[in-house]
């Protein structure tokens, strides 16, 4: 019995990759063009919250990747690692993972997943 | 209390000896199995070495912040912390990589694992992905039972094990013939997944491909 769910790491993962995600966009689409124009006070600013934010995104991608029994050493678990980096990533590779991962991880058995409903006489 | 001359020993047999029941073999210990030549193959030596340098990249890029803090910049005083944290990360992630490939490697050894392909509830080694666990629980793409997503590539789970089975023993006598051994199985069972999964009108994956697909190419056991 494990106290946090598969579907607890999964949530977690996604609102990390959400808020990274935005803050990289903001930081390249509006912090950089303002420090360029000699404003770089929320480059600086925003670019400390998504260092730290983004620690938090490379633990919670990890735990998922070890839950979801990826192989680490595969390109898979590198990208969905450095995706908090690049902006509009953790998007693609949000939805990718969902796909590709944690959506058959959810659907496999001995998950608490909704029971099926009963199959239909015809 | 000592016997002073040694035994004769008998020849086995002979009328007084019978023939001893052959020893039972034993079978092969997960525990005891030599498969760490892995560690030194080509792959992972390459491996070792850009953890190292990713490692003492993000420890030099700590202090090159450091020396600006202390040089007034402020800002640098978050980033002289946050880098040494991605390098213990570092570590951390080199480390879980080799156990990882320990457990895959000695699970091709472990008996349980021959009844994964139809017994659901067995847990499968860290490292082998949700996504081939899929063909686990029975099934291939197209297959009623298939859990796993679309286009995913299923993992032979006998043909998979048959060949950790023999990688393991060959690891021994040349780590790095059983390397490429399984190289040639992994590329064979992909592309017969494939094959299998665009003929989506055919029945579940065979499971139990009759041999190692590794056992059909050259080795040195021939």
């Amino acid at each position: 019995m494990r106290a946090v769910t598969l579907r607890q790491q999964v949530l977690a993962y996604r609102v990390m990759a959400y808020v990274t995600g935005v803050l990289i966009i903001v930081l390249c689409a509006v912090g950089i063009p303002l420090q360029v124009t000699g404003h770089p006070q929320l480059e600086q600013y925003v670019g400390q919250v998504h260092g730290f934010l983004y620690i938090v995104y490379v633990v919670m991608a990890f735990l998922l990747a070890v839950r979801l029994r990826m192989r680490l050493l595969s390109w898979q678990t590198i990208v969905l690692l450095l995706a908090g980096t690049i902006p509009v990533l953790t998007f693609v590779v949000e939805r990718w993972m969902t796909r590709r991962y944690i959506g058959p991880a959810l659907a496999a058995p001995g998950q608490a997943a909704p029971a099926a409903p009963a199959p239909v006489q015809s | 209390m000592e016997s002073s001359a040694p035994e004769p020993v008998p020849e086995p047999g002979s009328i007084a000896n019978p023939p001893l029941p052959p020893e039972p073999q034993p079978a092969p210990d997960p525990e005891r199995a030599v498969i760490w030549p892995f560690l030194v193959s080509r792959k992972w030596l390459l491996w070792h070495v850009t953890a190292a340098a990713g490692v003492w990249g993000m420890l030099w890029l700590g202090d090159w912040q450091y020396h600006r803090a202390v040089g007034g910049n402020g800002l640098s005083w978050a980033y002289t912390f946050e880098w040494p944290l991605f390098a213990v990360f570092g570590v951390v992630f080199w480390a879980k990589t080799i156990r990882d490939e320990f457990r895959i490697r000695r699970a091709g050894l472990d008996p349980n694992l021959a009844i994964a392909g139809t017994d659901p509830g067995v847990q499968l080694p860290a490292g082998l992905g949700t996504e081939q666990a899929g063909s686990y629980v029975g099934g291939a793409p197209g297959d009623p039972r298939w859990t796993g997503a679309d286009g995913a590539e299923p993992v032979l789970a006998a043909a998979w094990r048959a060949d950790m089975v023999q990688a393991a023993a060959q690891w021994t006598a040349d780590p790095e013939l059983a390397e490429y051994n399984m190289r040639l199985a992994t590329l064979n069972a992909k592309a017969k997944a494939k094959e299998q999964s665009r003929e989506k009108g055919k029945p579940g994956i065979a499971l139990g491909l009759p041999a190692s697909a590794a056992s059909q190419e050259p080795t040195a056991e021939s």
